[in-house]
């Protein structure tokens, strides 16, 4: 089901420069948002910023029948977004497209994620609890990480400028966790060059990864085509996926990140 | 309100409000059917077809620019053979008027297309000459006033269905293209199609668009839309679908005292996905508050005074 409803601003907060946690009252798409599915959310009238944003679903917080989401101010957009105040309604359509595949049968999986890539991994450290390990990397300053820590059965840290954890990639970590023990999936979520790089580990590690793609939208749900990104389709050949119904999550196979 | 009359006539094609959803921006459908009856809607144009299916332009496929998007989808689309089977039947099922849009590379693909589809359920034939983001199609037809009656007499000549000339903004004179359109048998007219743009990333240095060009549409393009509608609805005799940058029942309006028999509504879906249904009560309400009867007295209905 999707809805299109004008939602509660229950708090939106600078978690850290630029960087917002928004939380939304909708009892009803909180009943039914899963982990890696995005909210497509009006960010100005008509005329100004025309077109929705496309934001990910970071957790949902059942009990109060919100959703939060965390977004970086790049343009206009998250602009007027950061600019609401609690109080205020704002016009969002959700949830929408293909989320993680979550399987309460799996033993152990691994969450990894880059920048804002990290927001979509909370959820599914809700989910998974103490049977994942959250692989969190950031340029400099980490965020998320008390709420996803509080969740994960591991965290590990990794941030550009040492500033906390390893200093390095978050890349660097993965090969150990693939190695010490049976990862039934691995989730990833960041910039394409960390995403690329997490491919080849787990090829390397014969371990199955889920990457949530991004791409700039148009309609949302699936009608109006500009939001295609390069995939393989269950024989192998090339051809375009949408982004926004066929995704914003892919298999590991589905995925051309070169092309 | 019951007596408001909201019923047009496009080439004896009978739609039950003045409202259709525009080609490209409504899929086949299915996706706004979640949100609301798409039976409601006078009809609904589907996405542009090809006689083969079309892969489409590589991403991004996407900009936005103040109070408007740039596309350049580049007719990605099953085929007008898929679409027949796959698409066709489940909106003939839920009573939905369905107008195909098709799109070639030749005058021959077109007439093709207009073949297949004469022999199945779609109320009319939507021909887009205009596609400004098609390399080898669209452009060469739309621009030049032969080129449109020639085509369009072809056509109008491989099936009976009435047939919706589109026209493309990107030309000299949109009244010539749209009277050469008449004399070839067009039994109606659509514009404005998308105006050929680019957007440049200077982050980068590149254009936005892998496709480089693409087309802007929403509420930047309504002004120039609505200059074309009036000109060529004061120069043809065959009725207008007007569309351009239309989001709400006001701009609809517009429109329709500007000469169009009907309106489209394309990126505003995107925004709102009720647009299309709000803008046919709002065109009700209007009517009613301003004491009309039918929205036939309305199409056209605007004096000029000036000494022009
Ligand atoms: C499925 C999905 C989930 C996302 N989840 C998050 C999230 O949880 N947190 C977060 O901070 N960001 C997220 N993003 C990125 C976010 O959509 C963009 O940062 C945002 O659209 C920028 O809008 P703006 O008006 O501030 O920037 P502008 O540059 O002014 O935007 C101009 C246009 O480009 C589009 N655009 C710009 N950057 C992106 C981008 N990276 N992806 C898609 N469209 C873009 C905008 O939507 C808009 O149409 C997600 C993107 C996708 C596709
Ligand atoms: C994403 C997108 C795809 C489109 N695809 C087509 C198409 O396949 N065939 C066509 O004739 N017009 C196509 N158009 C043009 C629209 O039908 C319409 O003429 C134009 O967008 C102006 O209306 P609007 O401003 O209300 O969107 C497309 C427009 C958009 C935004
Ligand atoms: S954004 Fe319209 S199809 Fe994906």
């Amino acid at each position: 089901m999707k809805l299109v409803d004008k939602c509660l601003i229950v708090e939106n907060s600078e978690i850290q420069e630029n960087i917002f946690r928004m939380k939304i009252l909708s009892p009803q798409m909180c009943s039914i948002a899963r982990a890696g599915q995005f909210l497509h959310i009006k960010c100005g009238g008509n005329k100004h910023a025309l077109l929705r944003r496309p934001i990910s679903l970071s957790y949902r917080l059942a009990g109060e029948d919100t959703l939060v989401i965390v977004y970086r101010v790049e343009g206009q957009g998250t602009q007027f977004l950061s600019e609401q105040k609690p109080g205020v309604k704002i016009d969002v359509m959700g949830p929408l497209g293909r989320g993680f595949a979550v399987d309460q049968e799996y033993g152990r999986v691994v969450l990894v994620g880059g920048g804002m890539g990290v927001a979509p991994l909370a959820e599914l450290a809700r989910v998974y609890g103490n049977k994942c390990t959250a692989l969190l990397g950031y340029r400099s300053e980490p965020f998320l990480t008390r709420e996803i820590g509080a969740e994960a059965g591991k965290l590990l840290v990794a941030t550009e400028d040492g500033s906390e954890g390893h200093r390095g990639f978050v890349t660097d970590l993965l090969p150990r966790e693939l190695s010490e023990q049976t990862i039934d999936l691995v989730y990833c979520c960041g910039p394409r060059p960390m995403m690329k790089r997490v491919l080849d580990i787990c090829r390397t590690h014969g371990v199955r990864c889920q990457l949530s793609l991004e791409e700039r939208m148009g309609c949302g749900i699936g009608a109006c085509l500009v939001c295609s990104c390069a995939t393989r389709d269950k024989n192998g050949n090339p051809g375009y996926s949408r982004v926004c119904v066929d995704g914003p999550v892919f298999w590991d196979d589905e995925v051309m990140l070169d092309g | 309100m019951d007596n408001v009359n909201l019923e047009v006539d496009i080439a004896g094609l009978k739609l039950k409000n003045p409202v259709i959803t525009a080609s490209g921006t409504f899929g086949f459908g299915k996706e706004y059917g979640e949100f609301y009856d798409i039976s409601r809607l006078g009809a609904i144009v589907v996405k542009g077809l090809t006689l083969n299916p079309r892969l489409g332009n590589p991403p991004p496929r996407v900009a936005e620019t103040p109070a408007g998007m740039i596309n350049s989808v580049g007719l990605q689309n099953p085929g007008v053979d898929r679409f027949l089977e796959d698409e066709l039947p489940g909106l003939l099922d839920k009573g939905v008027c369905v107008i195909a849009n098709i799109n070639g590379n030749t005058i021959e693909d077109y007439c093709r297309m207009m073949e297949k589809l004469d022999r199945s359920g779609v109320s009319a034939v939507e021909l887009n000459l205009s596609c400004p983001n098609v390399k080898e199609g669209g452009m060469a037809f739309g621009v030049e006033p032969e080129m449109v009656c020639a085509a369009t007499r072809e056509v109008r000549t491989a099936g009976e269905k009435p047939l919706i000339v589109k026209l493309s903004p990107n030309v000299k004179d949109i009244v010539e293209i749209a009277l050469a359109a008449q004399e070839g048998g067009a039994d109606a007219l659509s514009l404005i199609n998308t105006l050929l743009v680019m957007d440049i990333d200077i982050k980068t240095r590149r254009p936005t668009l892998a496709n480089i060009f693409g087309g802007l549409s929403g509420p930047a393009v309504k002004p120039v839309a609505l200059r074309m509608v009036y000109q060529v609805c004061g120069a043809v005799g065959i009725p207008v679908i007007g569309m351009g940058g239309i989001s709400d029942w006001r701009d609809a309006v517009q429109f329709l005292l500007a000469g169009a028999r009907a309106v489209a509504v394309g990126t505003a879906n995107f925004v709102n996905p009720y647009a299309p249904l709000e803008i046919i009560d709002g065109i009700e309400r209007y009517l009613t508050e301003t004491g009309f009867s039918s929205v036939n007295d309305i199409i056209g209905n605007i004096s000029v005074t000036s000494g022009q």
